[in-house]
């Protein structure tokens, strides 16, 4: 989740509030971000992925100052015509489709109102952008340009000064040299040509969703700004405009809206009007108290919601609640429900139990499998927990077996979790290794799942290992003899060879004539392997037949 | 045997002392049936108590050496003898003759005889060159024959006893095969008046027997009424022994299992490889969403897809994804593919079985909860596991609310031990309200995240035919383990390592 810091000074300053750091770490999880850390002289916050206009102090204080009952309501966002247009050649039609765009004026700049909009930005490319490939921003020096801006496909070829560098470069370049293409050029691959934006007298705007020009770079002395914003969805574009105008806006900036011309429709963005919800509200009412538990009459649901910084209109039984066109987070009456119970403050809210009498119960599962971990205990047993995610190299080369038929997971982070194990006894080998310095007897067993071959439901199995320096085959029937004897089964166990056991020293269990397991020496050969220096013998045993 | 304070061998000790006054250690040693060393540290209790004096000492003896035992006694004896036996003068040559033919001495031993009857003035040499004579001059001296007494005893003769020949000893010691030097470290036990006062109400008891074990023929016989057990010292650590334990997290899931159980849950269960649909897509996670990437979600390589089911309710998801289908929702506006939905996914959270339950009991009143590892692909450090337990837990009511989700989550953690619980508004794809649970820990002094809960969205129940409103939460578990015993890295918990797992606090009070 992004993460905000908010500074107390700049807090302070931007939204008039005197408050303390410890007075500000107290309030603001209640408008619904996660407290990251709380410093001398700043507020870390996480803020949830639904909420990007919550991504720059400004938002952030938009949302306290309602909660708190500095300024509640829904803000009205003037926007004007500003009479230019972009157009959009038909050439990006198959690469990236979309663009909506805005002129901000009039910004109360500085260097850390500079960083906050950059942050801003950052933020909704990672998030709603999903790392620029489905919205990519960008931010130009207004005055620098020269309208109608054209939005268009060129070739690889086509050459301009990228931000941060001082001589043209081509695209092609750009993606092969540039660090930010080198990033992004993924987002690109594949295509003949390339998306651009031009002003009317030629000069690149940018390369989106690669880079910028240099020619429109915005600095803290930059108080006018021309925002694009290019998407392969429409809606999300619409979505990113509206989050950073209106938050522009908010820094005291005045905002203006563009023509945008398609070859098939003109648009004009962007269109900060909230959204209307109109609902009966007797349903409103009973729907409120049905989800969270209270009974709250209108003029409370409306000063809640306004809280929330909405707008409630009565109109005789309906309500119209006016949602604010920043908020992308609403697609549901529960959610406004959600403004409500935030609105009216969640520490409000009182705990109680279930109203609806219950009977609790174990599954069968777990209890069977607590009681042959009980059994195991009565035998000094030990119990260990490993992962279920293991490598082939623990489970079989150190086994001395061969096996190929496992599953394995795409990409994983670690080579030693890399597949689901088919047993859990070279895990408890590898106990013993950790645990050498340690008094023997050491006497383990594990419950858990393994996967064979390529099946994809779980098996449960029991597995025990016993070692000290006479460790022996009858010491470990024992206890599996004990073990059916307890439960109640007939056991047979047939000699069989296999390489991680000592010729002649192992069996395969068998329940009803079917096979669930193994029992024997380990070979010293694996003993080895596992850098092992005492005996060990041990079993392994499936469990379905006790779970059903 | 009654006597407070006092040990089963001490008490033999002053028993054998009471008789025998002192005692060399090995003699005692040896009378006890125990070699030296282990009688130490008793004589060492006995000393303490004041009941015994030890002394040790380091004493020098000698013996007559091989040659002396040899030829029986000094070869100034011999020379002597030959000279008085001649009449008390006799020729150098002659005597020399004499005394190597009828005393087998060497040349050397009577050259250094006579040089010491000389010196001493016992004879004298009277006459010239050839023709000199050895003349007796006084008495044997009894020194002499004493010294030699002394040194043929078989016990041979301590240094201090030997004290007025010191001469005479080093004068032999420079002559080979006459004297054995021996160094002799000896300790010494006495008793004192103490220990035999003590002594003797240990005789009191004497005539029964000591026993050390209590065996099933004494018991049969009913001998042992005449017997006394040895003593032990009781507060002598026993050898160490580790029983059987449960793994500390497994204790920790039976506890939570008792408490869902004990608010009238029922529990269930659901598979570990799961179908991205039930994992993700029923839970109205879009299917572009950040958490379904590769670098957080496992996907199986092989087999890569699983099977959905023909009832499952596929194309309700589906349209409620893209466009709200009935639920009143607006979707998210985007082409959703079955594909992505079947492929098979190692579950990242538990809240995969918790849905397949809704969809399972459908609109029945129900309160689950399932509990179980789930899995993300990270990078394992102090902080971060692949694999982690988790418990869900769910409420399918048509009458139930946000206030009994936080009453249900409150009692948990109350019963957990927590005491202060906080409920923020938070965010999760598929609830709303959100509400994510943290608890105060005294010893960070702050608050922690535990828990995220809510009520799950109408775009995840209506299309697996839950109207009712059904609460939701997913609680980590490691946390709670790692703040129970204070660990603050993660990996602690799974280190197998059985110094840990049989060292552990148990039965926490």
């Amino acid at each position: 989740m992004p993460v905000l810091t908010l500074d107390i000074d700049r807090f302070r300053k931007l939204s008039g509030i005197e408050i303390s750091v410890d007075e500000l770490a107290e309030k603001i999880p209640w408008i619904g971000v996660d407290l990251e850390d709380v410093g001398d002289k700043y507020v870390k916050i996480e803020y949830n992925p639904n909420r990007p206009d919550l991504g720059s102090p400004r938002g952030i204080i938009k949302a306290f100052k309602g909660l708190y009952g500095y300024e509640t309501g829904i803000i009205n966002y003037l926007v004007k015509p500003y009479n230019a247009e972009i157009t959009v050649d038909s050439t990006v039609k198959d690469i990236r489709p979309y663009i909506v765009g805005g002129v901000v004026k009039g910004l109360d700049m500085d260097e850390a109102t500079l960083v906050e909009i950059i942050n801003l930005q950052e933020d909704l490319h990672n998030g709603l952008g999903r790392k620029r490939r489905r919205v990519s921003i960008g931010i130009h020096n207004l005055d620098v340009i020269s309208f109608p801006v054209k939005y268009l496909g060129v070739g690889g070829a086509y050459r301009f000064v990228p931000l941060n560098m001082e001589s043209e470069m081509s695209i092609n370049e750009i993606l092969s040299k540039h660090p930010t293409g080198v990033e992004y050029k993924d987002l690109v691959e594949g295509f003949k040509k390339f998306p651009l934006l031009v002003d009317a007298d030629g000069n690149v705007l940018s390369f989106p969703p690669i880079i910028n020009s240099e020619y429109t770079r915005v600095t803290e002395s930059t108080k006018n700004l021309f925002i694009d914003v290019t998407a392969t969805d429409l809606d999300r574009a619409i979505q990113v405009l509206n989050i950073l105008m209106t938050t522009l806006a908010d820094y005291q900036g005045k905002l203006y809206s563009l023509k945008i011309i398609y070859p098939d429709r003109v648009m004009e963005t962007p269109d900060l009007s909230p959204s209307i919800i109109s609902i009966d509200k007797e349903e409103l009412i009973s729907y409120a108290k049905k989800m969270l538990g209270i009974k709250l009459d209108m003029p409370s649901i409306r000063t809640a919601l306004e809280k929330a910084r909405f707008a409630v209109k009565e109109e005789g039984g309906k309500a119209k609640i006016y949602i604010p066109s920043y908020r992308i987070d609403i697609l549901h009456l529960i959610d406004i429900v959600e403004e409500i119970a935030i609105g009216y403050g969640f520490w409000n809210i009182e705990p109680s139990l279930p109203h609806r009498y219950s009977v609790g119960q174990m599954s069968n599962k777990s209890k069977v499998l607590e009681c042959i971990a009980e059994l195991m205990i009565g035998h000094g047993m030990t119990e260990v927990m490993n992962f279920i995610l293991t490598s082939p190299e623990e489970q079989f080369d150190k086994m001395n077996i061969k096996i190929d038929k496992y599953i394995e997971v795409e990409s994983p982070k670690s080579r030693e979790h890399r597949i689901l194990r088919r047993w859990i006894l070279p895990q408890l080998l590898k106990c013993l290794y950790i645990s050498k310095k340690e008094p023997y007897p050491q006497r383990l067993f594990e419950i858990g799942y393994v996967f064979e071959d390529y099946d994809i439901d779980s098996k449960i199995h029991l597995a025990v290992v016993i070692s000290h320096s006479r460790a022996k085959y009858s010491e470990i029937k024992s206890i599996l003899d004990n073990l059916f004897e307890s439960l109640k089964v007939s056991l047979s166990v047939r000699a069989i060879e296999h390489p991680s056991f000592i010729r002649g020293r192992v069996g395969s269990i068998f329940i009803d004539n079917k096979e669930a397991g193994l029992i024997g020496e380990i070979h010293p050969a694996v003993l080895e392997n596992f850098g092992l220096e005492q005996p060990a013998v041990g079993f392994e045993l499936n469990l379905s037949r006790f779970i059903g | 045997m009654s006597i407070s304070g006092i040990s089963e061998v001490e008490a033999q000790i002053l028993k054998i002392l009471s008789k025998e006054k002192v005692l060399d250690i090995t003699e005692l040693a040896k009378l006890l049936g125990h070699n030296v060393d282990y009688i130490r540290y008793y004589i060492e209790l006995l000393k303490n108590k004041g009941l015994i004096e030890h002394k040790k000492e380091v004493r020098t003896k000698y013996y007559a050496g091989g040659k002396l035992k040899e030829v029986g006694n000094l070869p100034e004896y011999y020379i002597y003898k030959v000279i008085d036996d001649a009449g008390g003068r006799v020729e150098i040559a002659e005597a020399r003759k004499r005394a190597s033919k009828r005393y087998n001495l060497s040349s050397d031993d009577i050259t250094a005889g006579i040089g010491y009857l000389v010196k001493n003035g016992i004879i004298r040499i009277t006459g010239l060159d050839k023709g000199r004579i050895l003349e007796l001059n006084r008495s044997f001296p009894d020194e002499l024959r004493n010294v030699i007494n002394l040194l043929m005893k078989k016990d041979g003769i301590y240094e201090e006893d030997a004290s007025e020949y010191r001469d005479i000893i080093t004068m032999l010691s420079d002559r080979p095969g006459f004297i054995d030097t021996v160094v002799e470290k000896r300790e010494w036990v006495s008793i004192t008046q103490r220990g035999i006062q003590l002594s003797k109400k240990i005789g009191e008891v004497e005539e029964k027997e000591y026993l050390s074990d209590l065996t099933p023929d004494l018991i049969r016989t009913g001998e042992w009424r005449d017997k006394v057990f040895k003593e032990y010292d009781v507060s002598l650590p026993g050898p160490p022994r580790f029983g059987g334990r449960r793994h500390p997290m497994r204790e920790l899931l039976k506890e939570i299992r008792e408490i869902f159980t004990s608010m009238g849950f029922v529990e269930e269960d659901g598979p570990l490889i799961e179908l991205a649909f039930w994992n993700f897509d029923a839970l109205f996670q879009p299917q572009d969403h950040p958490a379904r990437d590769m670098h957080d979600t496992f996907y199986l390589k092989m087999p890569r897809y699983g099977d959905i089911g023909k009832d499952i309710p596929v194309d309700k998801v589906k349209i409620t994804h893209e466009s709200g289908w009935e639920t009143g929702s607006r979707g998210w506006g985007y082409k959703w593919d079955i594909n992505e939905a079947r492929k098979l996914v190692l579950r990242t959270h538990t809240t995969s079985v918790t849905v397949r339950m809704v969809y399972e009991y459908g609109e029945t009143p129900a309160k689950i909860f399932s509990i179980g590892k789930v899995f993300r692909n990270e990078s394992i450090d102090y902080k971060h596991l692949a694999e982690l337990h988790q418990v869900d837990g769910i409420v399918i009511d048509p009458d139930t609310n946000l206030k009994e989700l936080l009453g249900i989550l409150k009692t948990f953690y109350e019963k957990l031990g927590f005491k202060k619980i906080v409920f923020w508004p938070s965010y999760f794809p598929y609830t709303e309200p959100s509400v994510q649970v943290s608890v105060y820990v005294d010893e960070l002094g702050k608050y922690l995240e535990m828990a995220g809960s809510g009520i799950f969205r109408p775009e995840v129940t209506i299309p697996l035919g839950v109207k009712w409103p059904v609460l939701a939460w997913g609680i980590g578990i490691e946390r709670i383990l790692m703040l129970r015993y204070g660990w603050d890295d993660i990996r602690t918990i799974y280190t197998s390592d059985i110094g840990l797992l049989r060292g552990f606090k148990k039965c926490l009070y």
